[in-house]
């Protein structure tokens, strides 16, 4: 929650701050691909990867192809499921047992990009796409220090899909971004927001990217 | 936009939910989840034989989730599981956070493992523990066979010895016990008049005596055998029917210094006995009074027809023996409390003395002291019981 209300501040720090002389000079190239490195929360913190490409088709308006990869989506649920694992597994093992999951998530989807008036030098734009998710759950158990995941049948534990499995769910992302222009390069801050569901559940998770992009 | 544009963003949203499509592996469980536990029996459990059928108790499987469990059992003669000697899937699981499954009668003698696995989504998880009890070997009892009171046969005393032929047993028998009834009715239903347990006696035999005394009538009586060590018992014997009758079995009795008149021909009835201490009398009025024939008694020619025979219970035993001799027609003879010691010089009978109240026996027989020198027809009446 911290990490989403700094992007939102960092942003409007940003767009107030900057002097309105500067107009993109690009507004005539009606395509654009860009790339975002940055952060994703749910219940924990993980690296994200963008790719947004685009094409303006009506006025302020570009059908826009994303594609964006996380590295740790795991949510509240998955994490207190291995928990309840990890319990049982160390009342056998007569030792704590630790727990830990991954979640991984590719997201692809289409949808569209309003782009607003610039403010100063950067330029807002909303984005909201849809699409689906791939992803993969891989749970982690530890017995004194000693990662016990493959073994676990030795205690009797059957891995269900809901801490270890491959995973496809329709998803929906919005995107709210600025963009400050250089010539046909434009850098970018994003906050985004990406929802599926998984293991019975939904997830959403905010993730916060810089990076920067090309129109032609 | 173009057409060629246009097309490629409707093909990448056609393939778009192919590509997010759900991913079920049907070999794996919607829910992680651990194997049950076994809660009972105990690791290394010894059952007897007869405990059976056993109840396995595994405690229900943690799950990460909500879904639908059922179990297996398996019971095996090797912890591999080889040699599987029963097997049940599908068993429901309980509500209680226990499950119980009650396994099919086992062979004795033998060592168990078993285990049981939970199913979830149709998939079966990992196997709990391998857990192993014993089932000791089997223990037969025959039922014992009744030898007294005989079928058909008449009791006089009120508490009579139960004798019965112990059983053939089987197997590592503990202690054998005998559980003896004694009722009113040939089907022993509702309580019986009286019954007990007893250990079995070091001979062939097992003897109990009821701790009542058995009322008159008809009766019947029955034993089991018992092994309460392994929780065994026989069926119980046929029934044995009787006659508790009131009155001295004349063949049971101890005769001091006379014949056993038991089987001497009862030709009379008495009508009227009795002892009137008052008048320091004893008196037998029957119905061959008079009519017996008389015998020289001595040198005093005939004037003897019989005796008064008395019967006193000493110690729990019926002692018998011919007492006052009396003239052709006497009923009564003058007695005292020192009838034993005047009548008899040797046996119990010959310290008896009769306390006030106390119940005895008294027939009339045709002479009967000193026999045979003075036997004229050896007959005798029937045996009744007064108070002195």
């Amino acid at each position: 929650m911290n990490i989403r209300l700094g992007s939102w501040a960092l942003l409007c720090v940003l767009a107030s701050s900057t002097p309105a002389a500067a107009q993109a000079t690009a507004s005539d190239k009606k395509r654009f691909i860009s790339a975002a490195v940055g952060v994703a929360v749910v219940e924990k913190t993980g690296t994200s990867v963008h790719l947004d490409a685009g094409q303006r088709v009506w006025k302020r308006l570009s059908i826009v192809l994303e594609a964006s990869g996380y590295q740790n989506l795991v949510n509240r649920r998955e994490l207190d499921r291995a928990n309840l694992i990890a319990d049982v597994v160390g009342g056998l093992a007569g030792q704590p047992v630790s727990s830990d999951v991954t979640v991984g998530v590719a997201y692809g989807g289409i949808g569209g990009r309003w782009t607003f008036d610039s403010l100063g030098r950067f330029t807002p734009y909303v984005q909201v796409t849809g699409g689906g998710v791939r992803g993969q759950i891989d749970p982690k158990f530890e017995l004194a220090g000693t990662d016990i995941t493959s073994t676990l049948d030795q205690f009797g534990v059957t891995l269900g899909e809901d801490l270890k499995a491959k995973f496809g769910s329709g998803a929906v992302t919005g995107t709210v971004g600025l963009t400050m222009e250089r010539g046909s390069y434009f850098f970018q801050g994003t906050i985004r927001l990406l929802s599926f569901s998984v293991g019975g559940g939904r997830t959403s998770a905010t993730s916060v990217a810089f990076g920067g992009g090309y129109r032609f | 936009m173009t057409a060629r544009r246009t097309a490629q963003i409707l093909v990448a949203l056609a393939l778009m939910p192919l590509w997010a499509c759900k991913v079920d592996n049907p070999m794996q469980p919607s829910v992680s989840f651990v194997a049950p536990r076994a809660q009972g029996p105990s690791n290394g459990t010894f059952y007897r034989f007869n405990d059976q059928p056993i109840t396995l108790t595994i405690i229900n499987a943690v799950r990460t989730g909500s879904a639908t469990v059922s179990y297996t059992v398996d019971v095996a003669l090797d912890g591999a599981f080889a040699n599987v000697v029963f097997s049940r899937a599908g068993i429901p699981e309980s509500p209680t956070g226990v499950t119980d499954v009650q396994i099919d009668p086992l062979a004795g003698d033998a060592t168990y493992f078993w285990r049981s696995r939970a199913v979830v989504d149709g998939v079966a998880g990992v196997p709990a523990a391998v857990q192993h009890f014993v089932v000791r070997p089997e223990v037969i009892i025959n039922t014992p066979t009744l030898e007294s009171p005989a079928g058909g046969s008449s009791i006089f005393t009120a508490r009579p010895n139960f004798t019965v032929r112990n059983s053939v047993t089987q197997g590592p028998v503990g202690t054998i016990f005998y559980e003896f009834e004694v009722a009113d009715s040939s089907s022993f239903s509702g309580t019986p008049l009286t019954g007990g347990t007893i250990a079995q006696g070091s001979g062939p035999t097992t003897v109990w005596v009821p701790p009542v005394d058995l009322p008159e009538g008809t009766l019947f009586w029955r034993a089991r055998g018992l092994d309460p060590s392994n929780d065994a018992e026989s069926p119980w014997s046929q029934t044995a029917t009787f006659e508790r009758e009131f009155g001295i079995d004349l063949n049971q009795v101890v005769y001091i210094q006379s014949p056993n008149i038991a089987n001497w021909q009862e030709t009379a009835k008495i009508s009227s006995a009795f002892h009137d201490a008052g008048a320091g009398v004893l008196c037998v009025f029957h119905s061959k009074l008079g009519l017996w024939p008389a015998k020289d008694f001595f040198d005093a020619g005939p004037i003897l027809e019989g005796n008064q025979f008395i019967f006193a219970n000493i110690n729990g035993t019926w002692y018998g023996g011919a007492s006052e001799w009396y003239r052709p027609g006497q009923a009564c003879k003058a007695v005292d409390e020192q009838i034993g010691s005047d009548s008899f010089t040797e046996g119990p009978l010959s310290g008896w003395r009769p306390r006030p109240g106390e119940v005895f026996g008294i027939a009339a027989t045709t002479p009967s002291r000193l026999y045979p020198s003075f036997a004229t027809l050896d007959q005798r009446s029937d045996v009744v019981l007064i108070v002195w």
